[in-house]
Formats: C-alpha cells, structure tokens, sequence
C-alpha cells in the first residue's frame, strides 16, 4: 500500500510540475511571441487526462490540487474546473470501456469531445453565475481555437503523463491503479 | 474481493461528493469581478512571477533569436561568419531600436499621466490569464509597491481595466474586454450614457442606450466617472459598428477599445493623491458600478 502511495505523491508533484511549467507557457511565452488570440488551457487536457486514464479513489482531491495551482494563473479560480472536472471524470469512469486510444487521431478525437463537454459545462456554470445566458455562446465559442490545438497537441501530452503515471506498464488504456 | 470493490467504490463516491460539495460551496463565493488572493496563491505567484516576468523581459531577445534564426537557416557556408556578423549588428541595432521605442512610450505615458491628477505607477504587463473566458493580465507590482485593491489602470491610449486581484509583488488586472468588467461610460459628441462591456476578440460593446440616441460610427467614448472606480475623461474606444435593426428598446453598439493589447507592455495604476488615501480607498469597496 504504501509503495503505491508514494508512486501517487511523486507522480501529482511531477503532473503539477508539468501543470506549471506549461501555465507559465501560455500565460507568459505565447503572449510575448505575440500569440494573444487565444489561450491553451493545459489544465483540462491534463484533468482530461487523469479522468480517464488514472483509476484512483483519491481522483477528485487530484483534480482539486491541479485546479488550486491554476487558479495562481488565472482568475477562473479551483472551483469552476473542479467541479467540471469531477463531473466529467465521473461521466470518463462509466465509458472507460469504450474508450479506445488505440491510434493517435483516437486520442484527439476523444480529447477533442471531453473537451467540448467542459467548454460546455463551464459556460453554463459562468452564466448561472453571471445570472444571464447572453454570452453562453460566446464563452463557448471562444475556447473553440484553442481547444483543436489541444487536441492536436494531446497524443504528445498523454504520452508524456503515461509515463509520469506508467499507465503502459500496468494495465494499459484501461487505466492504471494507484 | 466483492467487500474490497464496493468499498473503493465507496471511498471514490464519498470523495466525489466532498470535492464537488467543496466545488460548489467555493463557486458560490466566487466573485468574477473582485478577488482577494490566497496565502497558497501567493505563494504560487510570488514564485512563477519572476519566471513570467523573466520571459516577458526577455521578449526583444527572443525576437531577435527568432528573426536571426530564420535568417540564418538559409545562408550557405561561404559567408556564414560574415552573416553572423550581420545578424549581431543587426540585433544590436534591433535592440537600440526597442529601447527607443521603450522610451518613446514610456515619455508619452509619464507625459499623460501629469493631466490625471492622481499618483501614478508605471508597471511592466508579465503575463496573462491562461483561460480563454477571463481577459486578465498580471503587473509586475504589488501590494508592497503600493498598488491597491481596484486601483484604475491606463496608458496613454487609455482605459485598460482595475486592480482586480493583489498580491505583495503582483497584481491581476480585469481589462475592459473582459465581459464581467462592466464600465460606465459617455459618448464625447452626445454625452450619452452607457455600460461598456467586454465580448472578447479585444472588442466591447456599449449597452443600455436608447434606440432614439443619435450615435454615429468614429464617436468617442471616455470614462463618465460614476461608480467610484475610474476617475472622469479617460479615453475608453471608439464606435466601430451601430446595429440599429435589432429588436428591442437599446442599440446594439461596437466599441474597439484605444488600447491596442496585443501591444501592451507598459501601463500606469492610478492611485489615490496620499493625503487623501484613507478615505478614497476603502478597505472593503461597497459596490463595484454594473458588477454581477
């Protein structure tokens, strides 16, 4: 038990790591390339990520610290991502069966569609909290851009957190047991 | 083995709900127009922000990096050192042309800030908000070089948004194009009112303006002073579009903001004279004009 205790503190801290690393890219890098259209939202891709493929009862509070070290980049704050976040990690748990990340276009495809749920979600909760759904479309469609880009960019990024949390080694795209 | 799995089932459904509950309780007391950061938060920033300042400082070497690299992919053999000659000069030309252009800016800004009639701090933008939704962007100064909570922020161009969030060394500021940033505004020709409000693609509108208002495309707009947080005659935008098709009582009005924030780097924050701080910032603002 506690050898895969460890494994699970190492592998948050290495993921938060990554989380940080890739914040300070899109809130700091991009911009002074002069990319200001547009932000990559690294977190959900990595929440994405843990939903599916990280099989652990301590699941949400992972989602939770990943959310809580975000909020230090942007003004969304932990909640909104976390409670999206468990809400689609709980959807992930009951079609892991059917998720296959056989090929690479596989995992943008299902990158791409738990995205489009987030974005979706979010906005909704946005505008319940604004108290108007006049800019229910643009919210969504805002995040539309970067979201392709994600999607293009998730094979790279799931086959980096496959390593951080050895998904491959154990019990392959069926999720891995911490 | 069946007792096991239903009792990790079991953790992960208690788990579920705690961090959801948690989720919502912490989402009810979120405010998209006022924050106070965390000890966690400025813990986080205070470690990242050097870093982001870091690469935003560096942003003239990276042009150069980049634009030397493009040139350089394609230069053959024969005259690779004399092209590298070239390329250096040519980077300390770049750069000589940056600080001129650095001190251009920052000449016409201090020159703009003497009409103001506040204190003023100039700041260095070292990032921005990583989600799409929020139109935010960090400053190089904090609570210890004497920003505050809401404190107006411009440039020579104009209004660029509040003090939204604080930390000791940085602060997150809400531009205008951010949709829960809701500015109260007067068209200069016809001194008509209305809520300037962000829709993203560093574009806003201005809303609740009657259908009978004689609004016309090039009309400028300033702040009108009410609400307690931008002081009167800041340059806000200009009208780009009038939709007067629309259904309704009010017109649909475009605004492109004066500040071009693709090219943000140097702003001022306003701050109160000194002796009159106390009473013109208050510890807890009472009322954010148009806030959700």
């Amino acid at each position: 038990m506690q050898p895969r205790f460890a494994r699970l503190v190492i592998s948050t801290l290495v993921t938060l790591g990554i989380l940080i690393a890739l914040e300070i890219g899109t809130s700091a890098l991009l911009p002074a390339l002069g990319w200001h259209e547009s932000r990559l939202a690294f977190n959900v891709v990595i929440i994405l990520f843990m939903a599916i493929k990280v099989a652990s009862p301590l699941l949400p509070w992972l989602i939770l610290a990943l959310q809580l070290v975000h909020a230090a980049f942007s003004v969304e704050g932990w909640a909104l991502g976390t409670l999206a976040g468990v809400l689609i990690s709980v959807t992930a748990a009951y079609l892991k069966e059917i998720l296959q990340f056989s090929s690479v276009v596989a995992t943008m495809a299902i990158v791409q569609v738990f995205q489009l749920a987030w974005w979706l979600l979010t906005a909704a909760i946005i505008c319940l909290k604004l108290g108007s759904f006049e800019k229910f479309g643009l919210l969504f469609i805002n995040a539309l851009p970067a979201s392709f880009v994600l999607s293009l960019m998730s094979p790279l990024l799931f086959a980096l957190l496959d390593r951080v949390w050895a998904v491959e080694n154990e019990v392959g795209r069926t999720g891995v047991q911490v | 083995m069946r007792r096991l799995i239903t009792e990790t089932s079991k953790i992960k459904i208690v788990n579920n709900l705690i961090v959801l509950v948690l989720a919502v309780y912490g989402l009810s007391q979120k405010r998209f127009d006022l924050e106070e950061m965390t000890l966690f938060q400025t813990l986080v920033v205070e470690v990242v922000g050097p870093v982001q300042k870091g690469i935003t400082s560096g942003r003239d070497e990276l042009d150069a990096l980049l634009e030397n690299y493009l040139r350089i992919v394609n230069t053959s053999k024969e005259n690779f050192h004399l092209k590298e000659k070239i390329s250096r000069l040519e980077r300390d030309l770049f750069q000589m042309e940056e600080i001129r252009r650095e001190n251009l800016r920052l000449k016409q800004l201090m020159r703009y800030s003497e009409d103001i009639g506040h204190d003023q701090l100039l700041a260095q933008v070292v990032g921005w908000d990583s989600a799409n939704q929020f139109k935010v962007l960090r400053l190089n100064r904090g609570e210890d070089d004497g920003v505050r909570l809401m404190a107006p922020v411009i440039t020579h161009h104009g209004l660029v948004g509040y003090v939204y969030r604080l930390g000791p060394r940085y602060a997150d500021v809400l531009t205008i194009l951010d949709p829960n940033n809701r500015v109260d505004a007067l068209i200069e020709r016809t001194r008509t009112h209305g809520i300037v409000e962000g829709v993203f693609n560093h574009l806003c509108t201005l809303k609740y303006v009657n259908r009978n208002e004689a609004i016309e495309v090039g009309d400028k707009l300033m702040t009108a002073g009410v609400g307690g947080i931008y002081p009167k005659g800041i340059k806000v935008g200009m009208v780009t579009a009038v939709d007067r098709e629309a259904a309704g009582m009010t017109l649909g009005v475009e605004i492109t903001p004066t500040v071009d924030f693709h090219k943000l780097e140097e702003v001022l924050v306003l701050l109160p004279r000194l002796a009159t701080t106390a009473a013109a910032v208050p510890a807890t603002p009472p009322s954010i004009q148009g806030s959700p």
